[in-house]
């Protein structure tokens, strides 16, 4: 009964793991550079890649593992990192795995974004693999290595390096996990070595923990390098914008305790009435004093400016920059003179 | 000014601790862990009742309540070192008595541990934490307390989580953070983000401390288990109430396996005290810890060999239950007192017909179960320590007529994570929970479950006295 337990859950952990059928909504799959399983079908569905402008060799090729119907050939849009805004096409047969990008026309360094489009009448793709990858294993040694700086959503996800287009954590679980297939066997039919099996299997465990812990311990002192070279506030979500020294503004225009709605897109929506408070207290559209508005157009006409729902007339304007002003509102309940 | 904060924190702490005379069944990092949470505690309520009675918060009353408490256990406090001295030298499983290569190894986990503390801790003042989430409001609201003394029920965030519980209308975390920057006339940027850090090193203090007892080298394994683990590093720098929470279940796991296989009836008031704090702050702490209490005392009854003892065991563990009765309790009220109350909220109804909606939609796709696995072995690092779990545990279905409590209440707490995980589109919740709240509140207690087996082997295998605990 033991073993039989033992051999199950052995055999659970080393299945690979069938493809996720995902249907979508959307005609597009927002790929990451790790791997992407999913299905997806459609008119002429695209599978968009951001690259984030990293150098030309951390992305040179793109491993694309489909098994594609209904397809006519498969189209690729791209945009370069340069200041100009390129955009080139170039299709290729659905049957390529491997996608060498120094093969495409103007490719000569880095790339925004990479999009793949699925010409046809209802395609139905099944994706195994979406990744990226450097084409030589130098380079993604350079890679595993490479300073990833501190973001945000790593409290929910952390990624970690990428080797040969995968995750190294996850690709190295699945290494051991299919070592564990054969271990067990062998400690079922040989009784007699199961010791060295044990020792076997924890020096393997111990090398590999010890080789991501070395990666990410060697991250965590860039990271604190990289946070003690700069001022704290410009650690911050918004600390590489100008939005600190515009809610500086803010504070010496303002009088203390005034209320005053932010009109500004995510992530400053929410971090701007924190750094502001207590100074400027949160308010709605309908109680403001002032209405904070960044890199969001605001609805204003007529000296009036409409924000959800509740249009309040604007008495005062001090300009930061033009995607950033400070608009004083008039008091719901003032007369107009 | 912050250390003197923390040190009438830790002092006030010891004092409750040894008013308990616990220095008999605490090693010294246990004892600190506990002290820093139990002053914690003690500090932040007496400040809300002296808020509740007199209408504002008096910094000056638990002060003085810490000062009575220390100075009537301060003998016992000046103690401490030499009960230190001799856990070092003397004992069986003691440093000194360890092979050379293997005091190497310990001490580079030390030295390693230490590493990591001092980086949490720096990280930690050198960054504007994400004012999102729990932390825009947690901060926020300790910001209304220190500028308005008034409490913040209600934010414009709704949190229908655990009946409403959610750190982001309770009172608690905010009160933690405005007991540290009581001394301070103008608002300090970045203090409150200092509760990570302490509870990372509280967690890597009490992990040691605790399995100092079985073995050092288990000790040195089970502190560079969760230290190692990058999700839980970044935490110790990032002020999210994940890794305090991981801190509460893990001291409440070990309380509870005491008092249910130990022969010696312990004092658990102050470890209620500590638990009350962590089930306060956040409701899904309250219920966790009852999930495990239930659990374990049904463990302890169905496969103890002797269950007469054990249920006579089971009245020690009044003052948890009491403890986690009234902070559920208080986090309902609280819910209720907001102005939008959350008990029933939802599309679907309140927390028991969304969860009863969740066990249906399993029973009609029970491989949904796999999904939260798949996630969790494939997903980060950081779970190569479920991965050892998992190989562990066959080895304790192979005993399964002798389930010790504490892998019971362990695999409870791995199944409502995986649970929550599997049901989350239907339970409101979001894979945030099981990926990343519930893992990483589980990391201490499995990196203690791992170590403490490896522990134990070590011990049979020298023939060393187990560290007085009578196993069933």
């Amino acid at each position: 009964m033991y073993r039989c337990f033992v051999c199950a859950i052995v055999l659970f952990l080393a299945h690979p793991g069938a493809a996720r059928d995902v249907p979508l909504t959307s005609l597009s799959v927002q790929g990451e550079k790790g791997s992407t399983t999913s299905r997806f079908f459609g008119h002429n569905p695209i599978l968009v890649m951001p690259l984030g402008g990293e150098p030309a060799s951390d992305n040179a090729i793109i491993q694309l593992d489909l098994i594609a119907s209904n397809v006519d050939r498969i189209g690729i849009t791209f945009e370069r990192a340069d200041a100009q805004f390129s955009k080139t096409e170039h299709y290729f047969p659905p049957t390529v795995r491997d996608f060498d990008l120094r093969t495409l026309p103007s490719f000569d360094g880095s790339l925004f974004y990479i999009a793949f489009v699925f010409v046809g009448e209802n395609v139905e793709v099944d994706l195994n693999q979406f990744v990226s990858r450097p084409a030589t294993i130098s380079d993604d040694a350079r890679g595993v290595m490479k300073f990833r700086p501190y973001d945000p959503r790593t409290i929910n996800f952390m990624d970690g390096p990428v080797f040969r287009g995968q995750f190294i954590a996850p690709a190295l679980l699945k290494m051991l996990l299919w070592l564990t297939g054969p271990a067990a066997v062998w400690w079922l039919i040989a009784p007699r070595s199961r010791r060295s099996i044990v020792c076997g299997a924890m020096i393997v465990l111990s090398c590999t923990w010890l080789l991501l812990d070395l990666v990410s311990s060697v991250n965590d002192i860039r990271i604190w390098r990289d946070f003690k070279s700069r001022p704290a506030i410009e650690n911050s979500r918004v600390g590489q914008t100008d939005f600190p020294a515009f809610l500086e503004f803010a504070r010496s225009k303002i009088q203390r305790d005034a209320k005053a709605v932010f009109i500004t897109p995510y992530p400053f929506g929410t971090e701007g009435p924190f750094h502001a408070y207590p100074h400027l207290r949160p308010a709605t559209a309908a109680d403001a004093a002032y209405a904070i508005v960044y890199r969001e157009t605001a609805n204003i006409s007529d000296g009036t400016l409409t924000h959800d729902g509740v249009t309040r007339k604007i008495i005062g304007t001090f300009e930061f920059a033009p995607h950033a002003q400070i608009h004083h509102l008039k008091s719901p309940g003032s007369q107009d003179h | 000014m912050i250390l003197l904060t923390i040190a009438i924190t830790l002092f006030g702490g010891m004092a409750v601790m040894a008013h308990a005379r616990a220095e008999r069944r605490f090693s010294l990092g246990e004892w600190i862990a506990l002290a820093f949470a139990a002053g914690l505690s003690i500090a932040v309520i007496t400040l809300f009742v002296s808020a509740l009675v007199i209408d504002k918060f008096m910094v000056s009353i638990p002060v003085i309540v810490i000062a009575v408490l220390t100075a009537m256990a301060l003998p016992r406090i000046l103690k401490l070192p030499r009960y230190a001295k001799l856990a070092l030298k003397r004992g069986p499983n003691s440093f000194a008595k360890l092979p050379r290569s293997h005091r190497i190894l310990v001490g580079l986990v030390i030295a390693y541990a230490l590493v990591k503390m001092v980086l949490a801790f720096d990280m930690t003042i050198s960054h504007v934490t994400r004012a999102e989430d729990a932390v825009l409001w947690w901060e926020m609201k300790t910001k209304i307390f220190f500028e308005y003394r008034s409490l913040a029920l209600d934010l414009p965030r709704d949190s229908p989580e655990f009946f409403g519980g959610s750190l982001i209308r309770n009172p608690f975390a905010p009160l933690a953070d405005f007991w540290f920057i009581c001394a301070y006339t103008d608002w300090p940027p970045l203090l409150s983000n200092m509760l990570s850090p302490l509870v990372f090193m509280s967690t890597i203090f009490f992990l040691a401390g605790r399995l100092a007892k079985i073995d050092q080298r288990a000790a040195a394994l089970g502190v560079y288990l969760f230290a190692s683990l990058p999700l839980v590093f970044v935490h110790a720098y990032t002020s999210y109430f994940n890794l305090p929470l991981a801190f509460f279940l893990l001291v409440a796991a070990i309380t509870i396996d005491d008092a249910l296989t130990t022969e010696q009836r312990a004092r658990l008031w102050p470890v209620a005290i500590v638990i009350v704090f962590g089930a306060l702050v956040r409701n899904e702490g309250a219920l966790l810890i009852a999930a495990l209490l239930a659990t374990m005392s049904f463990a302890a009854i169905v496969f103890c060999s002797h269950r007469r003892v054990a249920i006579r065991r089971l009245t020690g563990l009044a003052p948890i239950a009491v403890a986690v009765a009234i902070a559920f309790g208080f986090n309902v009220l609280v819910s209720q007192l907001s102005k939008t109350p959350t008990l029933a909220h939802g599309p679907s109804g309140g927390d028991f017909s969304r969860m009863a909606k969740g066990f249906s939609i399993l029973f009609e796709n029970p491989k949904r179960l796999l999904q939260p696995i798949e996630q969790l072995l494939f997903r980060n690092e950081y779970h190569l320590l479920f991965l050892l779990f998992v190989v562990t545990l066959p080895f304790h279905f192979w005993r399964v007529r002798t389930l010790k409590p504490l892998t019971a209440g362990l695999l409870c707490l791995m199944g409502i994570f995986v649970f929550v995980t599997a049901t989350a589109d239907f339970t409101l919740l979001d894979t945030h929970f099981g990926m990343v709240r519930f893992s990483i509140a589980l990391t201490p207690l499995t990196a203690y479950f791992i170590a403490r087996e490896v522990g134990e082997r070590i011990s049979n295998s020298c023939s060393l006295p187990g560290p007085g605990i009578t196993r069933h």
